[in-house]
């Protein structure tokens, strides 16, 4: 499955949870939106200062974000798998008890 | 009423009779028609009341009607011992002829060109207080509450008839007044003069005393304070802000043939109001210094459309003659923001903006548009001169009059970028500044005029909802003609350069297109560099000359910022070429087509490999790549670079790379986790029940 895929197969509530805010109101997320091009590129390029001062800033940036989503699908995946297990175990026990009378 | 003060009464009334018999017994036996002085005096046990004074001297006014030539002084002293009735009353003819204390003026003009005889005339009534100024004039000022112009009385000086009683002016510093033929059951006695009407020349009178305005029945309606002083004793500072209860007001914004209805809100309680000064007009176009004192706050729309929240500023005068000079002068720089606008394409109420708008606020209902004959709008609702008032800390001057309220469209601050986040030139803020910069070329060529006062805190970022984002100048007091009388000029000091200082102490007119260049410079190097590297070109260190005023140094400096890269090289030259001598001053200049080079220096790809960042001397090409990422993420993160970095030749492609990339693995991983979590919550629930169900069917339960 290609990324847009992906993306698109989440649900709606996911994808807007996890999406990065990027028209924050702080100096800082102006600051991170404005460079962070800039020092994504830099970082392992073949310019080693530029990379050296890249890393450190664009780094835990992206780990964040990343970090971020992660979490957020894993808490959406846990609600999901709590609530598909009721009906589940309601299966199972009826099919317990059913069996028997079946013979 | 006490017993006392009936009493006190009785007494008034009977000393009133008595000197008027007096009076009258001893002008019938000695006038004659030639100048004949007597004082009148009087001598009381008590002290009488104001009014009761007041009227006295009246009373020996109206005397000079019936016997021509006669002029009586009053002279009250008081004697404790007195015995009853408790007063005395003598006439004393003066031998030698007194001078007329009262004489009519004469009708010569008064010299219009006195400014500096400017006094102002301050009005007491109870424990409020209106300072006014009266300029030397032929003219009559008159004195209403309410009155459609001259010294006006606001509604909250009640007692005051609406009418225009009396006229005054300023007569070579000297004040005379005269009864006007309005309302005539109203006796009015000015500085213990009767002033008659039917004398269009008026009486002199002294520059203190009392303004007692009675009914014919003798009843006293307003007892009004006044004194005519120098201009300079006007100035107060007033106190820290009362917003009161914390209500606001209601105003208006006009302008543009419309108006709209927005909600001021209280500015907040305990602010200092700060000072400004401007220079005004007169109307016959001689400046005069403004000093005012200007709140901050803002309001939002109470009606639907357009802006929905402003910002405001609320100025406030001494006396209603500044505010309307005030008024005056921001309206010529209302016009000249619409003319800039209109340059690049918007209007005051439109984007594209090279200055916010300023729109006049009023603080009634203005007359509608279309229907200005029948309606003649609405008066300004009760309160709100107390709160204005109280807003500017002087309780005590409850005129609207004195203030003038203006809004602008919310503007947010930009938050330049951190030095630490300047590794090398931002390049975002560039094209930004190249629309300013158009806009500001524009002033400056076929429109002549410039902003004044141009620095970082002086850019805003204009984002709204219908799309118009970039950056806009703010506070249009300061604009003016390109070639500025040097008292007009209100840059910020730390923000001027060199040649202005030079210009400004040795000459009358100062180039404000060069200041408007300078400052428009400085913004730029804030915006790719960082206010904090900014700081260092403009801070004098040591006792040197700051950095910004060599263009040597600026090269220097502007280099060092960036590691002394062979590759920010140029761009640094191109940042510092405005400050080799005379560039600022060439008319051929073009801020536009510096930012342009600006661009143009930054864009250029790597002398190498390619990449912007990528120095030559340090240029690793043809090595292996220092691409190692830890886990976790570490494909993610590659790949966000690798993408990144393929679209970095495209302007401003490299920010969508980041976004578009960052969230396509965001997306990746989020679903990844999904379907982990909610797979293993499921396998975890279905093992457990099974368990559970096999345990119970082999213990037989089932």
């Amino acid at each position: 499955m290609s990324d847009p895929e992906v993306a698109a197969s989440l649900p709606r509530s996911l994808r807007a949870r996890m999406r990065p805010v990027w028209h924050g109101d702080t100096v800082v997320d102006s600051a991170e939106q404005e460079n962070l091009p800039v020092l994504v590129a830099d970082w392992g390029s073949h310019a080693q200062p530029q990379s050296r001062r890249a890393k450190p800033v664009a780094e835990p940036y992206l780990r964040r974000h990343l970090a971020r989503a992660r979490a957020v699908g894993r808490e959406q995946g846990l609600r999901a798998g709590l609530l598909w297990s009721v009906p589940v175990a309601v299966g199972l026990v009826v099919l317990a008890l059913l069996l028997p009378e079946i013979g | 009423m006490s017993d006392h003060a009936r009493e006190d009464d009785r007494r008034e009334a009977a000393l009133g009779r008595e000197v008027r018999r007096e009076l009258s017994r001893w002008l019938a036996h000695h006038a004659s028609g030639a100048p004949t002085a007597v004082d009148v005096v009087v001598r009381v046990a008590r002290s009488l009341s104001a009014v009761a004074e007041d009227e006295l001297r009246a009373s020996v006014d109206d005397q000079r009607r019936e016997y021509p030539g006669a002029i009586p002084r009053l002279a009250i002293t008081v004697d404790r011992d007195l015995p009853a009735p408790g007063f005395t009353v003598e006439i004393v003819p003066v031998v030698a002829a007194a001078e007329e204390p009262s004489a009519p003026i004469t009708d010569e003009e008064p010299d219009e060109d006195q400014d500096e005889d400017q006094l102002v005339l301050t009005l007491k009534l109870g424990r409020f207080r209106f300072p006014h100024v009266l300029r030397p004039s032929a003219g009559w000022v008159p004195v209403s509450r309410r009155g459609p112009g001259g010294i006006v009385f606001p509604d909250e000086a009640e007692a005051v008839p609406r009418a225009a009683l009396v006229e005054l002016r300023n007569v070579a510093g000297n004040l005379h007044v005269r009864r006007t033929g309005q309302d005539r059951r109203y006796i009015v006695a000015v500085g213990g003069q009767r002033v008659e009407h039917g004398r269009p020349t008026g009486i002199g009178v002294s520059p203190r005393g009392r303004i007692v305005i009675r009914e014919a029945t003798g009843d006293a309606v307003a007892t009004i304070d006044y004194e005519l002083h120098d201009r300079f004793t006007e100035l107060r500072t007033g106190g820290a802000t009362d917003t009161g209860d914390g209500t606001g007001i209601a105003a208006w914004v006009t302008g543009g043939g419309s108006f709209k209805r927005i909600h001021v809100e209280a500015p907040p309680a305990g602010v200092v109001p700060s000072a400004r000064e401007f220079t005004g007009r007169s109307a016959r176009g001689e400046p005069h210094q403004l000093r005012v004192r200007v709140l901050y706050t803002r309001a939002e729309a109470l009606e639907p459309g357009g802006e929905e929240v402003w910002h405001v500023k609320v100025y406030r005068c001494d006396t209603p003659e500044d505010a309307a000079m005030l008024r005056a002068f921001l309206e010529a720089q209302i016009g000249n923001v619409e003319r800039a606008n209109g340059a690049v394409g918007g209007s005051n109420r439109v984007p594209p903006w090279v200055i916010a708008p300023v729109h006049l606020l009023s603080l009634a209902r203005p007359a509608a548009p279309r229907t200005r004959l029948a309606d003649k709008g609405e008066r300004i609702p009760e309160g709100v001169a107390a709160r204005l008032a109280g807003w500017f800390g002087v309780a005590d001057q409850p005129d609207v009059d004195t203030c003038v309220l203006v809004a602008s469209p919310w503007v947010s601050e930009v938050g330049w970028v951190r030095q630490e986040m300047r590794p090398v030139p931002g390049r975002g803020p560039l094209e930004h500044l190249r629309r300013l910069a158009r806009g500001l070329d524009l002033m400056h060529g076929p429109l002549g005029i410039a902003h004044g006062d141009i620095k970082p805190a002086n850019v805003c970022r204009l984002a709204r909802a219908d799309g118009h984002d970039g950056y806009v100048l703010i506070d249009a007091d300061s604009i003016g003609p390109v070639r500025c009388p040097a008292r007009d000029a209100r840059p910020t000091d730390e923000y001027t350069s060199a040649d202005y200082r030079a210009q400004w102490e040795n000459g009358d007119v100062v180039d404000l297109r060069a200041l408007d260049r300078f400052g428009f410079v400085l913004v730029t190097i804030a915006a790719v560099a960082s206010p904090d590297r900014l700081r260092g070109l403009l801070d004098k260190q040591g006792g040197r000359e700051r950095v910004v005023d060599s263009h040597p140094r600026v090269v220097e400096y502007l280099t060092n910022w960036w590691s002394r890269s062979p590759r920010w090289q140029p761009f640094a030259e191109e940042l510092a070429a405005p400050f080799a001598k005379g560039v600022f001053a060439d008319p051929d200049f073009s801020l536009e087509e510096w930012v342009d080079r600006l661009i143009a220096a930054h864009d250029r790809p790597g002398p190498q490999c390619g990449h912007p960042g990528c120095p030559p001397a340090e240029c690793v090409a043809g090595r292996p790549r220092d691409d190692h990422y830890d886990p976790p993420y570490a494909e993610q993160l590659r790949r966000i670079r690798d993408e990144v970095r393929s679209s970095h030749h495209i302007a401003g492609g490299t920010r969508e790379a980041v976004i578009r990339e960052l969230r396509a693995q965001q997306a990746a991983l989020a679903l990844a986790a999904y379907r982990g979590a909610s797979r293993s919550v499921l396998a975890a629930v279905t093992v457990f029940l099974l368990i559970v169900v096999v345990s119970l069917k082999l213990g037989g339960v089932l």
